[in-house]
């Protein structure tokens, strides 16, 4: 049979057209994950090869654990209870555009949590420091899955104290040194200031820096501190607000300002 | 060349072109994913227990995400579909409805809703809390920011929270089966709590 030229030229473009739909099509709304792996509330999806997923786990179980311990609050994650889903990108370029239709603005930040009405999502681009990254929007989503509310600076701090890993957590950890000559230099923290940002937009890095120090400050300056700290979450938790932390400390910890200096200025002793 | 030669040369070349863009999948199956990841079951639905006061009044609280407290904030109370009741929070951002009955209510002030089963104070079992609590703008965002040696803080985080408002829109309609699943879930429950209500101690 001979077909036509139009015919020929017609069929042609339209074999070349669905090939490039297609190219399209084939990023659905779910992403174009390579792997995709559940253990112990936590749903994984990879862009890319993932064979570490199972330490990788391991690791935010122990987390999880560890938040639950230190701070005193009930952890989520068992059958039937809210998951974290943690969405892993091999470049900057498939997490913006996977972004681009569900959160634009954060298109641009190299990870970010997002709590959903039916699970939280964590958000990160699988390059240099994606663990530490990987950490610390997993604590917020801890957090929010046990709190019904947490102020933003604690829950950075939080964030910031947890992304380290274990054996660093306490005593290595990379703002150490500098509050450490920030202190020794006459700078002293401001709580009420630092309570007073409602909005990410609003937070610097010396407010993640202090953030970091009083939660640093709390749970390890003395049993009294300490004990402070888990008492105000578990206000929180049992749907009672406690009301700005520095006001709720000033009864029992009146000179947490001096104190928190004191704790940065003496030599470790843990 | 004969122009009718030429387009049919194009031709040819805009199909072999068009194969060789296809993706090697076009024809296949869906791209096989190595999962291991089960079909897990749903969440439950997050509902609480709250205890009326001796007198028989709900007592509650209003505060935004960062667990400030919301003063003149309108509260309706519903159970199913209708409305029982509508308050305004006060200077402490604290509620109180009188002569409620047991039962299960939505609760929302805001953008934020709260699931309670209401007991009686005779009733209550031990891990009902004594005020109920429903945060507004429960919407949360963080980006990274200050941790993880990236220390990138710019005025472009304060979109993030208003650009997710896109993604909120765009998960909407999970959103709405999951209220939905909550709703048969209430129903139940109220029928439930009200034959325990209504049975002799």
């Amino acid at each position: 049979m001979r077909w036509s030229l139009s015919l020929r030229v017609t069929l042609a473009i339209a074999v070349a057209l669905t090939g490039g739909m297609r190219g399209v099509e084939s990023r659905g709304d779910d992403g174009d994950w390579a792997e995709i792996h559940e253990s112990g509330g936590f749903i994984f999806r990879s862009e890319r090869s993932f064979p570490e997923w199972r330490q990788v786990a391991d690791e935010l179980q122990t987390l999880r654990d560890d938040i639950a311990s230190e701070l005193g609050i009930r952890t989520l994650g068992g059958e039937g209870e809210p998951r974290i889903q943690i969405n892993l990108f091999k470049s900057h370029r498939t997490y913006a555009r996977h972004l681009a239709s569900r959160a634009p603005a954060g298109a641009s930040r190299p990870a970010c949590f997002v709590q959903g009405p039916d699970l939280g999502r964590v958000y990160v681009v699988h390059h240099e420091d994606w663990k530490t990254n990987v950490r610390h929007e997993v604590t917020h989503a801890l957090l929010h899955q046990s709190l019904p509310f947490i102020p933003l600076w604690l829950d950075e701090g939080l964030a910031v104290y947890f992304e380290a890993p274990r054996e660093t957590r306490a005593q290595k950890h990379p703002y150490l040194s500098t509050v450490r000559w920030q202190v020794r230099f006459g700078w002293r923290p401001n709580l009420i200031d630092l309570e007073s940002r409602e909005d990410l937009s609003d937070m610097r890095m010396a407010d993640y820096r202090q953030s970091w120090g009083w939660v640093e400050f709390l749970l390890h300056h003395s049993d009294e501190s300490n004990q402070l700290l888990r008492r105000y979450l578990a206000e929180i938790e049992s749907d009672t607000p406690p009301g700005p932390l520095s006001s709720y400390m000033k009864d029992s910890m009146p000179d947490s300002g001096s104190a928190f200096v004191r704790h940065f200025k003496s030599p470790r002793r843990y | 060349m004969p122009k009718s030669k030429f387009l049919s040369r194009l031709a040819v070349a805009a199909a072999c072109w068009g194969a060789v863009a296809m993706p090697t999948d076009m024809f296949a199956a869906d791209k096989a994913v190595k999962t291991t990841a089960p079909k897990a079951a749903a969440p439950k639905s997050s509902v609480s227990d709250v205890a009326l006061s001796e007198g028989g009044a709900l007592v509650g609280k209003v505060v935004n995400a960062q667990g400030k407290t919301m003063d003149g904030a309108v509260v309706t109370i519903s159970q199913g579909q209708k409305q029982v009741a509508r308050v305004v929070t006060d200077e402490k951002g604290a509620f109180t409805v009188t002569e409620m009955r047991g039962g299960v209510y939505q609760i929302k002030a805001g953008d934020g809703t709260s699931v309670y089963r209401v007991w009686t104070a005779e009733a209550a079992p031990p891990s009902a809390r004594p005020q109920a609590l429903v945060v507004t703008n429960p919407q949360v965002v963080r980006g990274q920011g200050g941790g993880g040696g990236l220390g990138l803080v710019g005025a472009g985080l304060g979109a993030v929270g208003a650009g997710l408002g896109g993604y909120a829109l765009s998960e909407s309609q999970d959103a709405k089966d999951e209220a939905d699943k909550a709703n048969q879930q209430n129903a139940l429950l109220q029928q439930q709590l009200n034959q325990a209500l209504a049975s002799p101690p």
